[in-house]
């Protein structure tokens, strides 16, 4: 098999990955598998893989059917992804929810810390409380108590027992998982670079649907190794000569805007080099410190550090912005923010403020699931693609 | 020393004027001034540093659209007024304040008061959410202990321990005095008119000396009970929800107009805050502190069960007939729980309307007809 076809494959794969997961999670769950639904990067996934339960990825990022379906139980002015989630619960749309032993909720934001509320009444529940304050002598014992919580929780529901050493093996597992996505986004240093803002995404979103763990890092390895190999050779995605303009996309719930935003910010040319915010790079760099003699406490130290905009104040992506800027050698910013999420929305003016002190173009986009702003979208987004080629 | 007045203030209309003059007076005299937004910030300890506290949430939509070249506009209207407040310099209290306490409650205040940050000196003090966690009180009281620290510092004092429990005993006598006066509503018919208590209860936060305050609402007590003219017609309603400072003459003077009465405002300015007690008795302060403050049923806990065990209870207790929960646009938490609560009124079969509003007034006369036909259906 040629090394293009290998990739073509591998790439296949990721796209289709939460497609298959459907089928592997009946399988699992038919098997007598435990499979834990989650909703965002805070459910600690070395806990829920430890003692070999799966974790699947709940957040819906499809319009119709289930927002209209949630409007008539949430305030239809709310987060999309928050509507699309519990609407794929409610109406029995979202497969990985009906599979789904327990739900895992993350109280990442007022919206969606009242949704599980509601949620609770359709399914099992088991909440995990975010500190507000990443300060680690003010949060990081009551946050590891919450773990523990959690902990418990599953020991207790499944009648399992999770040792430090199950612990310590699935934080190794991840931690690779953590690395190769580092390594992902450094194929965006590259000029050009060696992978498209649309393939990074692609395998961002398999992450949470490609359960096999052990065949995910494989394949991962083998398409970055390709795709360097590629770069050298000069068959990289982009042509030797080629320059595009390089952006860096910051934001979060991009997953159910992906054809009007990230997709049409590649279609114009332009080519995103990174991603900035949730599942950015800010939180792959550091692996979870394997040496600590008490894994629970190095998986909440480190999930304190997760830059999300539900922490106040979100220092760490604020130092590490500029930092990332520079190395990626970014060009503009784009930032998305979905209707209605007020943490992101709100430190996307902080990130407008710190581009305008830097001369870093910026645009900040809103959207929603809902068709009817794509248009308007691609002229913004086409304007500032254009004013940067022309500077 | 002199403090400096803003820039603007010879635009300013008399009565703001008042305000910035009344508050500099204050702040020449060499006091310290401290301000908070929400029920959660322990005044105790500005009590106990003989330092003024002074609410800051911001009830009109005078500076809304300023706020809204910083923030999102769909976002609640106390937090954009707030802001724009701050922004404009229009607010004396703000503008006076040497610290402000942003207490992590929903996600637009927290990240409003970082760029808050930017214009005053912000303290943020983290409220756990999860208050059915066993770790949820010691890191409320240890939060508390580090907003002692914090005041001592900044200001320069010391706050012991009997401080603290002599400025919480006599703020216990302060909440048992509004709640005299708000449990005379239980008569029927209810003596005190809706929009004047509201008004009373949210103006006297504003009366720095206690002692005077305290005395106030007794002699308010009296006056009312001397009086006692009422209509035995009038509803009896019981108001919840976000706080309505910046909507209660739509809301609270339509339910007056339309032949109805406030029997218990359930909200932050009322009743909410005033039941939770601090245990003077309980030999650690800060304990007792973090107790009382956790009692609170704001709709950022999860589960918020002090809210939903009270409303019932209120209901019965005030001989509410109906009760509406007003809620601002923008305002996550207690716009999804409006579900449960008139899941809950339905079950203790007590008629139930939600209101979502702002400050603006281009819907004063739906609202108003909106409390018109839900007052008949009663």
């Amino acid at each position: 098999m040629s090394k293009e076809q290998e990739l073509s494959e591998i790439m296949d794969e990721f796209a289709n990955a939460k497609k298959n997961a459907s089928i592997f999670v009946k399988n699992a769950s038919e098997n007598g598998d435990i499979v834990i639904g989650s909703f965002c990067q805070y459910a600690p996934m070395e806990i829920i893989n430890a003692p070999g339960f799966y974790n699947v990825l709940l957040c819906g990022f499809n319009y119709d059917p289930p927002i209209p379906l949630a409007e008539t139980e949430l305030p239809a002015n709310l987060c999309p992804l928050i509507k699309s989630s519990y609407g794929n619960i409610l109406g029995k749309t979202c497969p990985f929810a009906f599979y789904s032993d327990i739900i895992v909720g993350e109280t990442t934001c007022d919206g969606k810390k009242k949704m599980y509320e509601m949620l609770g009444k359709l399914k099992d529940m088991h909440v995990i409380h975010l500190p507000n304050v990443p300060d680690k002598e003010r949060s990081l014992s009551s946050w590891q108590a919450e773990l523990e919580l959690f902990k418990d929780a599953l020991e207790k529901r499944f009648n399992v027992t999770i040792t430090d050493e199950d612990l310590r093996k699935s934080i190794h597992t991840l931690n690779i998982e953590r690395s190769q996505t580092a390594r992902m986004y450094e194929l965006g240093k590259y000029d050009p670079p060696a992978m498209t803002g649309l393939q990074m995404r692609s395998v961002l979103t398999a992450e949470y649907f490609m359960l096999d763990k052990k065949n995910k890092i494989e394949k991962t390895e083998r398409m970055l190794q390709i795709m360097e190999e590629n770069w050298k050779e000069g068959k990289g995605p982009y042509k030797k000569d080629e320059h595009p303009v390089r952006i860096l996309v910051s934001g979060a719930g991009l997953d159910g805007v992906i054809d009007k935003t990230i997709k049409t910010i590649e279609d114009l040319g332009a080519a995103i080099v990174c991603y900035e915010g949730c599942c950015g790079i800010l939180n792959m760099r550091r692996p979870i410190d394997e040496s600590d003699p008490d894994p629970m406490h190095a998986i909440a130290d480190k999930y304190l550090e997760v830059p999300c905009a539900v922490m106040s104040p979100n220092t760490r992506r604020f130092e590490q912005f500029m930092d990332t800027v520079k190395e990626w050698n970014v060009d503009g910013v784009i930032s998305i923010t979905v209707h209605a999420c007020d943490p992101f929305d709100i430190e996307s003016k902080k990130l407008e403020d710190i581009c305008e002190e830097n001369e870093v173009p910026f645009l900040h986009v809103r959207t929603d699931y809902a068709p009817g702003d794509e248009g308007q979208l691609r002229t913004r987004i086409e304007a500032f693609i254009e004013m940067l080629e022309n500077r | 020393m002199e403090h400096l007045l803003p820039e603007k203030f010879e635009d300013y209309a008399e009565g703001r004027k008042k305000g910035f003059l009344k508050m500099k007076k204050v702040k020449d005299e060499g006091k310290n001034v401290v301000g908070y937004f929400c029920t959660f910030a322990p005044l105790e300890i500005f009590d106990a540093g003989g330092i003024l506290s002074v609410s800051l949430c911001g009830m009109s939509d005078e500076t809304i659209a300023d706020a809204e070249t910083e923030l999102p506009k769909n976002l609640c209207p106390l937090i954009k007024s707030s802001y724009g407040f701050a922004l404009t310099e229009k607010c004396p209290y703000t503008y006076f304040a040497d610290m402000i306490i942003g207490e992590s409650t929903c996600d637009g205040k927290k990240k409003m008061y970082e760029r808050l940050g930017k214009l005053k000196d912000v303290y943020m003090m983290q409220i756990p959410q999860g208050i059915d966690r066993p770790y949820a009180k010691p890191l409320m009281a240890n939060e508390i202990k580090l907003l002692v620290k914090k005041t001592e510092e900044k200001f320069g004092v010391k706050i012991t321990d009997d401080d603290l429990r002599k400025a919480a005993v006599k703020r216990n006598e302060y909440r048992r005095a509004c709640l005299e006066l708000m449990e005379l509503q239980h008569a029927v018919p209810a003596p005190v008119p809706s929009v004047q208590l509201y008004k009373f209860l949210d103006s006297i936060k504003f009366n720095f000396d206690l002692e005077s305050a305290i005395q106030s609402v007794h002699e308010l007590v009296a006056k009312i009970k001397e009086e006692n003219a009422t209509n035995p017609d009038e509803k009896r309603i019981l108001v919840t929800g976000c706080p309505i400072g910046g909507v209660l003459d739509k809301v609270v003077g339509s339910i007056e107009k339309n032949n109805g009465r406030v029997v218990c405002f359930e909200n932050c300015s009322g009743i909410k805050p005033m039941r939770c007690f601090v245990d003077t008795e309980n030999p650690d302060i800060y304990d007792a502190f973090a107790d009382a403050y956790l009692k609170i049923g704001c709709a950022v806990m999860s589960p918020n069960i002090h809210r939903f065990e009270n409303i019932p209870n209120l209901v019965r207790e005030f001989k509410a007939e109906g009760v509406l929960d007003v809620t601002l646009q923008g305002c996550h938490p207690y716009m999804i729980e409006s579900r449960a609560l008139q899941e809950k009124c339905n079950e203790i079969n007590v008629p139930y309307m939600n209101l979502e509003t702002d400050y603006s007034h281009s819907d004063d006369g739906q609202i108003d007809t909106r409390i018109a036909a839900f007052l008949e259906t009663i």
